[in-house]
């Protein structure tokens, strides 16, 4: 069955959350995507429907599957049960990119299925780098980690996000998933700069990007609290930091996430192709530029 | 690479070394008052979690305490619609939210979590005139179970005519994994199709004891039966063959009919194989 497959690797274009509304309508149309993206934790019954439909939709499209339950932030040792879980969806769908967060959501015995965020400090580094390993090893593969969006600030924190990012890259050599739309959210509510943030991000590990939509809120000082909700259209200032982040990591598969209020296939698919488009325009003023330089030299 | 190697454990035993024990013991306090609240809205905003004035927020704190609810709350909807549906959005709400603070999931595939949530039904003094929602509760999470079940390919419907006749009183089938029997003393199905909007297959007046849930192919399929077929399936599930089985429910059934029943369960497709008992 993997000999029909598609390769596995990820296009430098847009692709799309799969979402099971939406199952039909790819296997029927066969759309123009440039990927689908899984959570892992979706895929992990026996049998049934959404592996079926997931067989089919490999066939025609790489795939990126994505985990929303290690924990990789958290204090306690990586579940084990789930890590071979997620290792099983990891092994039957070949993706070509698997990531997860710098984020925690199991404490004790309890899931709580949020991406919780924690202090960036020595203890928590190593906590992080230790996991990472503990994943890289187990699945046989790299993983990318994904930037967090935050509501909150911690005090103790003696880390910049970018260097905590920069030293886990640096100890595991896993790569990073910068997620554009945390990046806008995080900025915004710590009171903080995102173009600062793209710009100091260690953008050569860069492998994939995210962009979401999010909510607008204040919290009760009277400051924007933007909410992380992936139930709407990408922002306009978040696509013009995907355009500033584009220009520093060259063009990436960008997912759009869309998780709930799931809109109809052709506006996702519409968000994908500003993604596209995005890509594009950056490549064409990156050759024009390039062209220019070499006028320049040529005529010198 | 199936297991990790061997030098992971070694790893994990170093893990934290550098680090003074006191920093970590501060570091998973840390973590256990972040959770602590959580759940919990009487519990603080814990100390050192701040918004821009360097002071607690409640209202950023919240959002996490806000989120954790709401999605797993959500999670219960989608797992348990028809109880949705028979209790209203309102009071779902609340039931669900007093069940996770009861039973939080402790693994994070969403589809497998509320196996308990028919018993907390069950026992929630508030609905104990609604007799029928533990069981509409037990109804979905079996339907989640086969819906989620392995694979395997049913039998041929004309499998038993490869069988010499005189043998067949020695069959022994093997269900689908992907297969649930439930019993009601409530109109299930009737219920089912009101608030799932999906049909149970066969209903009569006589075959609403019992509903049989299965998945021969993509499609999870619903199927009242009897309750001496139900009976008879019941013991060729458990492994029983033919001839036990019609043995056992004939005598407690006077008019129960063999070949009614087998066809009824041949065509819901639930077998995956059958042999002959040697």
């Amino acid at each position: 069955m993997s000999a029909q497959r598609v390769n596995a690797k990820l296009p430098a274009r847009g692709g799309v959350g799969l979402k099971a509304d939406h199952y039909r309508t790819i296997l029927n149309e066969k759309p123009d995507m440039g990927f689908f993206e899984i959570h892992a934790e979706n895929y992990m019954g026996a049998g049934g429907p959404p592996h079926g439909y997931l067989e089919a939709i490999r066939r025609d499209y790489p795939l990126s599957v994505h985990g929303v339950g290690l924990s990789i932030g958290g204090a306690d040792p990586l579940n084990k049960d789930h890590l071979a879980r997620v290792k099983d969806v990891v092994d039957r769908y070949d993706p070509g990119l698997f990531s997860e967060h710098l984020a925690w959501s199991t404490h004790d015995t309890e899931y709580f299925n949020d991406l919780l965020p924690l202090p960036y400090t020595e203890v928590t580094l190593q906590q992080v780098v230790d996991h990472i390993d503990e994943v890289q090893t187990f699945l046989g593969r790299q993983m990318l980690l994904e930037n967090p969006s935050a509501y909150v600030i911690f005090k103790e924190s003696t880390y910049e996000e970018t260097d905590f990012l920069r030293e886990i890259v640096k100890r595991t050599g896993c790569g990073l998933l910068l997620d554009v739309n945390n990046v806008f959210v995080s900025a915004t509510n710590s009171g903080g700069s995102p173009e600062d943030y793209v710009d100091r991000f260690p953008v050569e590990h860069v492998q994939e990007i995210h962009l979401g939509g999010h909510a607008p809120e204040t919290d009760e000082l009277g400051y924007p609290l933007l909410i992380d909700a992936h139930d709407r259209k990408v922002a306009d200032p978040v696509w013009a930091l995907y355009a500033r982040t584009i220009d520093r990591t060259g063009p990436q598969p960008t997912l759009i996430e869309w998780d709930a209020n799931i809109p109809t296939w052709e506006i996702l698919a519409y968000e994908a192709e500003q993604a596209d488009v995005v890509i594009q325009s950056h490549i064409e003023a990156h050759a024009k530029a390039s062209e220019e330089r070499s006028d320049h030299v040529s005529g010198a | 690479m199936s297991q990790a190697p061997d030098n992971t454990k070694e790893k994990i035993a170093l893990k934290g070394f550098g680090v003074p024990l006191q920093d970590l013991q501060t570091n998973m306090q840390g973590f256990d008052m972040f959770s602590d609240g959580l759940m919990n809205p009487a519990v603080p905003v814990p100390d050192g979690v701040v918004g821009r004035d360097g002071n607690p927020s409640e209202k950023r704190y919240g959002v996490y305490r806000n989120n954790v609810m709401a999605s797993l709350i959500d999670a219960m909807a989608a797992n348990f619609p028809a109880v949705h549906e028979l209790v209203g959005r309102d009071y779902f709400r609340a039931l669900a939210a007093e069940f996770i603070r009861k039973s939080p999931p402790e693994q994070p595939v969403l589809s497998e979590f509320g196996g308990k949530f028919s018993e907390f039904i069950g026992a929630f003094p508030p609905l104990a005139d609604y007799p029928y929602l533990k069981d509409v509760a037990e109804m979905e999470w079996a339907w989640l179970r086969v819906y989620h079940g392995a694979d395997a390919t049913p039998l041929a419907p004309d499998a038993l005519t490869k069988i010499d006749p005189a043998k067949l009183g020695d069959a022994v089938f093997t269900p689908i994994p992907a297969h649930k029997l439930i019993y009601s003393r409530f109109p299930l199905s009737e219920i089912w199709k009101q608030n799932r909007s999906e049909n149970v297959e066969g209903v009569t007046p006589e075959a609403d004891q019992a509903i049989l849930i299965c998945r021969p192919d993509m499609d999870v399929t619903l199927t009242g039966l009897a309750q001496d077929v139900a009976a008879f399936a019941d013991l060729l599930f458990f492994g029983k063959t033919l001839g036990e089985a019609a043995d056992v429910v004939s005598s407690s059934f006077k008019l129960f009919d063999l070949s009614q029943a087998l066809g009824c369960l041949l065509s819901a497709r639930v077998f995956a194989s059958v042999h002959i008992k040697a």
